[in-house]
């Protein structure tokens, strides 16, 4: 089989499944520079595959279930909403020139401003964005660690818990494999150099432990 | 690592994963009522998930919870998990709101946070809160 990719943006290539949800794509994805990992906070790919049918679902180009079986949901022609408002690529590595530097310290916690601020930029000066990057999901929850799970919290009092304190759970080894093969492929068949393939904490704030244990 | 290694670490270190359903993708038809009385047990913490982020002047006062309050709207877990900013600097308290019913929340720096009902409907539920005004306070 050769491995390429067809007019439509579907991927040809060995072990890759169709499970086109034309409602997570937008705009034209006209280049890509990037590609972002992910973790989906769901138990199976089929979860997710029925989320993406809801009004206002947003995902990502591709989707690696618990068993290593990748789904591409999203034409590599389309935008996904995947990235979010981003960081500034300059200042947590010091990287800023002094006058960006003040910028960028002023408005440190203001994600709006920030985001902008990066928008006006070209990749590799700032991190790839839903304009120009392909998002993979890796299924996995996102749950409460044990130790702060204790006996006698309420439902309600769990699910308060989950927003600050919950973490990924481990990329499995058959999703590891997938994931490097996967990102093997597109960065060969796109070009996309490994400095542009990045965690989703990496580039937007996001739970750091999303995709934190996936490696490639 | 192997598979067994990584089954293991998964039972040893977290809870039983939770189903997912279509309310995932929905927001509850909630709207804070105006509140009455707020409390702020815990002005300013950080998350052990976010060990690098700076919190240090991020304080929230009872005025800007019940600026948060009357701003903010629910949405759904997924607008929260994929949507919204997520940040280790939050704040913890309680609210009463004019309609009587009460409650425990949280609130994190970019305007998400989480509110806990103890009465009337929706008691025992969590419904989770964005207030986009609050998004930069810069604290």
């Amino acid at each position: 089989m050769t491995v390429s990719i067809n007019e439509k943006g579907c991927l040809n290539a060995p072990g890759i499944l169709h499970a086109p949800r034309p409602a997570i794509e937008h705009g034209a994805l006209t280049t890509i520079k990037g590609i972002i990992v992910h973790q989906t906070d769901s138990d199976t790919a089929a979860a997710t595959l029925n989320g993406y049918m809801n009004a206002g679902a947003n995902g990502a180009h591709f989707l690696i279930d618990r068993g290593g079986t990748i789904y591409q949901v999203a034409s590599l022609k389309k935008q996904t909403w995947h990235v979010g408002k981003l960081r500034s690529r300059c200042f947590a590595p010091h990287t800023c020139s002094p006058a960006e530097l003040v910028i960028q310290k002023k408005n440190e916690f203001r994600p709006n401003i920030v985001n902008k601020l990066e928008m006006r930029k070209t990749v590799p000066h700032r991190y790839p964005s839903n304009n120009d990057s392909i998002g993979i999901e890796i299924v996995g929850r996102c749950i409460l660690p044990r130790h702060l799970d204790k006996a006698g919290l309420s439902k309600g009092e769990r699910e308060r818990l989950r927003g600050e304190k919950a973490v990924f759970e481990p990329v499995n080894i058959a999703q590891q494999a997938s994931l490097q093969r996967l990102i093997a492929t597109l960065s060969m068949l796109l070009q996309v150099p490994s400095s542009e393939i990045f965690r989703h904490p990496e580039v937007s704030r996001k739970n750091p432990a999303e995709a934190g244990t996936a490696a490639w | 690592m192997t598979a067994s290694w990584s089954l293991l670490a998964g039972m040893m270190f977290y809870g039983l994963a939770q189903a997912q359903d279509a309310s995932y993708y929905k927001a509850p038809a909630f709207t804070p009522p105006a509140v009455a009385r707020i409390e702020v047990d815990k002005p300013s913490r950080k998350s052990d998930a976010g060990a690098e982020e700076d919190c240090s002047g991020f304080v929230i006062t009872p005025q800007l919870a019940r600026e948060f309050f009357s701003h903010a709207r629910a949405v759904s877990e997924h607008r929260r998990m994929h949507e919204l900013d997520w940040s280790a600097c939050y704040a913890e308290g309680r609210v009463k709101f004019v309609d009587g019913r009460s409650g425990s929340w949280m609130i994190a720096r970019y305007g998400v946070g989480a509110l806990t009902l103890s009465s009337g409907r929706f008691k025992d539920r969590t419904i989770l809160l964005h207030c986009a005004q609050c998004e930069e306070w810069n604290r």
